[in-house]
């Protein structure tokens, strides 16, 4: 079942993606090499090629609100292989996107969302990603205090765990870099 | 030869044994690193879910660093950062308005030309007759399964550098220091990487399926040119050898197998900083 467009303003699903991640998904003729290829297909809600066919017949709310999208790990197989040239990753990246603006994320998905929360947190403030406050800020975002707690003190004697961030000498650069584009869905 | 440095984040963590074996080689093989005066975070596989913007103009600003300083070379040893520097200069230079947009995000110029190596294409095109001159070591009949990860070789249309499906960078690397390679399936097969933290049981079985397969194809060891790759191959295998009953099977970086072929002290090569390391002292030390 489709949704109707009701007012001549609202674009159509294929623009709305097209414009997002400059991918025309109609090209796809579904031959399946992108699921078949795809590391993270097995934890898929949609397969690959599902997603792309659900946006052609513009049930992308479907889309939007899928664990699916957050599961892409951007290897690029998909595309790779693709012998329409479709950069499902691509399209991956604008569905997460526009999850996050519509506040659709699948409940399951959202500790993945954080995650990548935590980590361009870190590099907006210091410029670089710093293991340690990485790890602490995550936990604290997803509430996930116990895992990897072994690991740590193993990594720290082996000299693979700096206690003390580092920064770039510019970081002012960096946050005029996150502020101006923070309000885009692009 | 002189050329541009784009570290990564992980080299001063993580990767800190990677970071050790590249500083111990580089200097016998006639290459000078420069590292980029200020060079920031790529944004990884983090920013290109937040703003396409934000995911190019991050590598973006490393890059321009690096041409302000008078650099059209750059070495990246990570392949996420490589992935993420490649491919945004291929976008800003197919796009005149994106370069516009990026040039004002980041306020500096951005260069038209810009050349990016990872390691083992460094080595391929710049080093090779001094490993195979430098060799001091044989590793007799021990094979190693070159794996590459996902993001060396990938878009196949962005990174023309090698085959995307059945890359031979490091197996001619292995070959010139006459270490044999095996023939194996998942030497592109991505291992999970950035959901290390978010959603461990999936790295557990990428990167569980890439061992068994490598112990299957005969490989003795796995080499490999990823911080994050190694990182979940190594720092995670305890565990997936307990999950899925893999072997255990030592996993270095390119750098430090060349390092140690050419007879560099291990000490020098961050073995010690290794998570798997009984087959690695058997084998290695």
């Amino acid at each position: 079942m489709g949704h109707h467009n009701h007012s001549k303003d609202k674009k159509d699903t294929r623009t709305i993606i097209e414009e997002l991640s400059h991918e025309n998904i109609l090209k796809c003729y579904q031959c399946g090499k992108c699921t078949a290829g795809c590391p993270m297909a097995f934890k898929m809600d949609i397969h690959p090629h599902q997603i792309i066919r659900s946006l052609q017949m513009e049930s992308l709310d479907e889309v939007l609100k899928s664990q699916a999208i957050w599961y892409c790990s951007g290897c690029q197989t998909c595309y790779t292989r693709c012998p329409q040239e479709v950069s499902i990753a691509k399209v991956m990246d604008a569905l997460c996107r526009l999850s996050v603006d519509q506040k659709k994320v699948n409940k399951k998905s959202l500790k993945i969302k954080k995650f990548h929360d935590s980590f361009l947190n870190g590099i907006k403030w210091t410029g670089l990603s710093n293991e340690v406050a990485l790890v602490a800020d995550y936990k604290l975002r997803s509430k996930n205090f116990f895992q990897d707690v072994l690991l740590a003190p193993v990594m720290f004697f082996k000299g693979k765990l700096k206690l003390f961030p580092r920064f770039i000498k510019n970081t002012k650069a960096m946050k005029k870099i996150f502020n101006k584009t923070r309000e885009e869905v692009r | 030869m002189d050329i541009a440095y784009f570290p990564g984040c992980s080299m001063h963590g993580t990767a800190s044994d990677f970071d050790m074996s590249l500083k111990a080689v580089m200097p016998e093989l006639g290459i000078t690193l420069h590292e980029i005066p200020d060079w920031n975070c790529c944004g990884a596989s983090s920013a290109h879910g937040r703003s396409h913007a934000l995911s190019i103009a991050l590598p973006a600003r490393s890059i321009a660093l690096a041409a302000k300083n008078n650099m059209n070379t750059m070495f990246v040893p990570c392949a996420a950062c490589y992935n993420r520097l490649v491919g945004s200069h291929y976008e800003i230079s197919n796009s005149p308005d994106l370069k516009k947009e990026i040039e004002g995000l980041i306020e500096m110029p951005y260069p038209d030309k810009m050349e990016f190596f990872h390691l083992s294409q460094l080595f391929d095109k710049f080093a090779l007759e001094k490993i195979k001159s430098g060799v001091k070591r044989s590793l007799k009949d021990i094979k190693g399964a070159c794996y590459y990860g996902c993001l060396l070789t990938r878009p196949k249309n962005i990174i023309t550098y090698d085959d995307h499906e059945q890359p031979q960078s490091m197996e001619r690397v292995l070959n010139a220091m006459n270490v044999k390679s095996v023939k194996w399936g998942l030497a592109t097969e991505c291992c999970g990487a950035s959901f290390s933290l978010s959603e461990t049981d999936v790295v557990y079985k990428l990167t569980g399926d890439i061992i068994a397969n490598a112990q299957k194809s005969g490989a003795d060891f796995i080499v490999t040119s990823c911080p994050l790759c190694h990182s979940n191959l190594d720092m995670r295998q305890a565990k997936i050898m307990k999950l899925y009953k893999t072997k255990e099977i030592p996993v270095l970086y390119l750098s430090q197998l060349v390092g140690y072929m050419l007879g560099f002290p291990h000490k020098q090569l961050g073995f010690s900083k290794h998570f798997t390391t009984k087959k690695l002292k058997e084998l290695f030390i």
